[in-house]
């Protein structure tokens, strides 16, 4: 095995060895008459690019714009800012590019490289640079007075700033001079400018969702003209932005969460004490005991399938707690059990859970590992493995706990035509009609997650079901009170102020 | 994600942004010994000449070749993995999904029966709205449709916000047991 | 007297006893036959969430960005491929540019085939007035991700084009950019769109989903959460004859029809066995 794994590794590594060697550059030729300048008579923010001295090769497919702030003698590790490519199969592709918008005043560097038809090119290159541009004409009016704010909305994350700016005087509106204004943000007042956003003529504020909070910004808003012809920018003092740390939109849900975790441990409390707590029979639950009894009883075994959903679901780990239960009994009868998985997560943690059961019954040497086992996370195929299970195995009992999508008729409907008896329980509302015509027992919804209640009756648990019920009377009080209000409201004006109130303390989050 | 809904941060949304990712990492794992369980729970039955064992032999060929050629060739448009899940796996899944037209029509034959004045009122709700989800519905009765949205509005509509947010009540309630270390039966103990 | 009286009872348990294999049969051939002999019926009126859908979209300019989200698979595409098709060709007719998404690992390939489709159909171009932005796993925080940037987020398309070659992803960076969401979903993504996207932001979401999920999403619209929504293959069939194309699922419906109208029959025929023999019994008692 060692032996395996050390030539395993040599042969990785030799693979890598390979790929890392050092190949000759393949491409067209290297271009070499790369002319950069400032755009003559401009308002700034634009350079020329050149080389229409190359001769292009017969394969040229397009080619790869380059621009750092720094010299270029590799394209490696750059991405291109553009591409200059054919306009069709008989025009060559264009020897020149515009570069826009820049920030003025700082050097540029710009690489072109030519790509074939089969993506190669060159990396080694010779750039052109530096450049800077710079203004040439006035151009139009600057907006004034800009204004910059955080966010200060409840729900905000954190580097949303909101910007106003006064109009420039040449603004008349849409069709006018002024056709947009450009927003732009610097880290540093003199640093290079990130384009954010072009909004119409007219309008006089933006929101930046797209900053960091705890991050100094500068922002600049330019008037533009059409895309080439653009004003002086118009600059922002600096701002940092902070996200809350508190959504105060959702109070509400804070204190209803409030209420009903008081009232579920008021009543765990209760319950501890030593106080009987009533809870209605559950036919579904007190089956359970029956079909794993007719199960033992006819040698056949338990089908236990836990749905489909993952492991992060509350209804998968109500089933997971339920097949514990399940699966003590079933270890102290020596049932057979069988657990199809539709999850690898959840697979393993019910092997555990089996496992531990079988180990608390006695039984540690009965259990089988292999009776959880994974079949596949696709839906449907995973309904026919079942569903073959269920047609080969012959189990006297079927139970179905857990989210379910579509499939839950299929396995209802497959389990009714081998006799098994059938309990299902879920709280998927859209299939709990299929399992309550094809099945002997169901539970649903809420019942699902009371069961464990049910079947360990520990104090605490049957308590926070109490204080569950409870909260339902809480929720239904309010709801008649509500509709009464509402009610109300229609017929008598006066009314309509309380019951505005009252809506808005259950206002949208 | 309960503290996030909460706190809108950037820290905490990059927190869970940060978890969720995790969560992908983990589940990518977990699906290797998913995996590791399903060749291995076939292989016995291969090994142990099981009266099924055609069915696991088959089930271990699907896998093995779907994986080969998935990471041999791509799994791009024209490539034959993807030509294997159009024409294979797409029409078996949507085989295997229509058997719910003939489990629907068995199931309802079998357990629509007015026994009961509530199994009664189940019975006459769901020939309603089966009538009224076909043009043969508008054809008896122009007003079908309508009636039956009402039904599925009012009625129907509220009996599943009343199911709903008991189920609601019960995720919180159960979170609230897990999270406070009261239900520990999923971990595999009491 | 009794021998017929016994005879007229084995009758009537067995009308409620049917072998469920004839009933397979008959569902096979009341599927069957409509698709064959090509059976047509009217769809009827278009009813109101569906209406509420189509109004919308009529309402956008052209060039307006609509983001279609294909969750859902192979098994749900018979339901769900019509209203992709439909919306879509609705969308292209008014020079409305589509946006997919998908948060299904089977909905990128079904978008690509449904969106190249319905484009060749109008000329439309893949690029600039379509692209497929494929599967990325994890749907809360890439919707979040998605309100700032979501070229950004995507990097590249199904087709693995990066944003800067496409572009109508120019022009598509955020909620902002874009219209309408419109969620095809076999499972319950059209909730998490309007948890995190209409609640938060704002934008405003249609919901298409299969038949059984219809009924879930009837609160949303009430509350305006969801501007209107496509409920099966009917909803499908519908929109197809506001837009003046029926199609698929027009073709299809005759033969819902008439599996409805079996499954109604099989019913009034074990519930008419069921209470003549209860009758008889209680008489006999």
């Amino acid at each position: 095995m060692r032996r395996c794994c050390l030539l395993l590794l040599l042969y990785i590594a030799a693979l890598s060895l390979a790929s890392c060697r050092h190949r000759p550059e393949v491409g067209p030729e290297p271009i070499t008459t790369l002319v950069v300048r400032d755009r003559a008579e401009d308002t700034g923010g634009a350079i020329d690019l050149d080389w229409s001295g190359y001769a292009p090769p017969p394969s040229l497919d397009h080619y790869n714009i380059y621009r750092s702030r720094s010299a270029i003698p590799t394209v490696s590790g750059l991405r291109p800012i553009a591409k200059a490519t054919k306009p069709d199969e008989t025009t060559d592709a264009p020897t020149s590019y515009v570069d826009t918008p820049i920030t003025d005043g700082l050097d540029y560097y710009y690489a072109v490289t030519a790509v074939d038809a089969d993506g190669n090119e060159q990396r080694v290159v010779t750039g052109a640079g530096p450049v800077q541009s710079a203004r040439q004409e006035p151009g139009p009016a600057p907006p004034l007075d800009v204004q910059v704010q955080d966010d200060d909305a409840p729900d905000d994350p954190g580097g949303v700033i909101n910007l106003s700016w006064t109009l420039s005087p040449d603004d008349t509106g849409l069709g006018g001079a002024i056709t947009a204004y450009q927003i732009v943000r610097l880290e540093q007042l003199e640093g290079e400018e990130k384009v954010l956003s072009d909004v119409l003529a007219g309008r006089s504020t933006y929101t930046d969702k797209s900053g960091d909070p705890k991050v100094q910004y500068y922002y600049g808003v330019r008037a533009l003209a059409d895309e080439t012809v653009r004003s002086e920018m118009a600059r922002s003092g600096a701002i940092i932005s902070y996200g809350r740390w508190y959504n105060g939109n959702r109070t509400n849900v804070v204190v209803s969460l409030g209420i009903y975790a008081a009232l579920v441990i008021f009543f765990i409390s209760r319950a501890r004490r030593g106080h009987e707590l009533y809870v209605r029979p559950i036919p579904g639950i007190e089956a359970l005991d029956d079909a794993i009894g007719r199960a033992t009883e006819m040698g056949r075994p338990i089908l236990y399938v836990s749905g489909l959903g993952g492991a992060s679901g509350i209804s998968t780990i109500a089933a997971m707690i339920i097949l514990g239960r399940v699966a003590r009994r079933v270890a102290e009868y020596g049932t057979p059990l069988l657990v199809p998985c539709n999850d690898p997560i959840v697979m393993n943690i019910e092997r555990e859970i089996v496992r531990q059961a079988y180990l608390e019954a006695g039984h540690a040497d009965a259990h089988d590992p292999d009776s959880v086992f994974f079949v596949t996370d696709s839906q449907f195929a995973y309904v026919a493995a079942v569903d073959g299970i269920m047609l080969r195995e012959r189990p006297a009992a079927c139970i179905y706990m857990g989210y379910f999508y579509a499939e839950s008729l299929i396995l209802a409907e497959t389990g009714a035509s081998t006799g098994a008896i059938q309990i299902a329980g879920t709280d998927a509302d859209t299939q709990l009609p299929f399992f309550v015509t094809a099945c002997d027992y169901t539970l649903m919804g809420e019942e699902l997650y009371a069961a464990s209640a049910y079947l360990s009756r520990e104090p605490m648990i049957l308590g926070s079901l109490k204080g569950q019920d409870w909260g339902k009377v809480v929720i239904t009080a309010l709801l008649v009170t509500g509709a009464a209000i509402v009610a109300l409201a229609a017929n008598w004006a006066p009314a309509a102020e309380l019951a505005e109130s009252f809506k808005n303390l259950f206002a949208a989050l | 994600m309960i503290v996030q809904f909460f706190v809108p941060n950037r820290l905490s949304e990059d927190a869970t942004e940060r978890a969720s990712d995790w969560l992908i990492i983990i589940g990518a794992f977990a699906f290797i010994l998913g995996v590791g369980s399903l060749i291995k729970t076939h292989g016995e039955r291969l090994r142990r000449r099981h009266p099924d064992w055609p069915y696991s032999l088959l089930a271990l060929a699907a896998f093995a070749g779907m994986s080969i050629v998935g990471v041999g060739w791509g799994i791009d448009p024209g490539k034959p993995a993807f030509w294997l899940f159009t024409n294979v796996y797409v029409p078996l899944d949507a085989t295997m999904f229509s058997l719910l037209a003939f489990f629907v029509a068995s199931a309802a034959y079998r357990t629509f029966r007015a026994r009961t004045p509530e199994a009664t009122v189940l019975l006459v709700a769901a020939v309603l709205i089966m009538l009224a989800r076909v043009p043969l519905g508008a054809f008896i009765y122009e007003g079908l449709p309508d009636l039956a949205e009402q039904v599925l509005i009012s009625p129907v509509t509220g009996a599943k916000r009343g199911i709903i947010l008991g189920i609601t009540l019960g995720v919180v309630a159960t979170s609230l047991r897990i999270i406070l270390g009261v239900e520990r039966a999923y971990l595999g103990g009491e | 007297m009794e021998q017929r009286d016994a005879a007229q009872d084995g009758w009537l348990e067995r009308l409620q006893r049917i072998d469920r294999r004839y009933i397979f049969i008959l569902m096979a051939v009341a599927v069957i036959v409509p698709i064959v002999l090509g059976v047509r019926l009217p769809v009827g009126k278009p009813t109101r969430p569906v209406r509420l859908v189509y109004d919308k979209i009529d309402s956008l300019p052209a060039g307006s960005v609509v983001l279609m989200a294909y969750d859902f698979g192979p098994s749900s595409a018979p339901e769900l491929a019509p209203m992709a098709v439909a919306i879509l060709r609705h969308c292209f007719s008014r020079d409305i540019d589509v946006v997919a998404v998908s948060f299904y690992t089977a909905g990128p390939p079904l978008a690509q085939g449904v969106l190249d489709q319905v484009a060749k159909e109008f000329g439309k171009k893949y690029g600039e007035n379509y692209v497929n932005l494929g599967y990325l796993p994890g749907m809360v925080p890439l919707l979040i991700r998605m309100s700032t940037d979501i070229p950004g987020t995507y990097k590249q398309d199904y087709t693995r084009t990066r944003m800067s070659e496409l572009p109508l992803m120019s022009r598509v960076r955020s909620y902002d950019d874009i219209a309408l969401v419109v969620d095809l979903a076999s499972s319950d993504t059209p909730a998490i769109w309007i948890t995190v996207v209409n609640a938060r932001y704002q934008q405003e979401v249609a919901a298409g989903v299969t038949a059984v999920m219809a009924v879930d999403y009837y609160p949303y619209i009430q509350s305006r959460q969801l501007v209107g929504m496509l409920g099966g293959l009917k909803g499908a069939a519908e929109y197809e004859s506001l837009v003046g194309r029926p199609d698929e699922a027009t073709k299809r419906m005759p033969a819902q029809s008439f599996a409805h109208g079996l499954i109604i029959l099989l019913v009034l025929l074990g519930n008419t066995a069921y209470v003549i023999a209860r009758i008889r019994a209680r008489r006999r008692a």
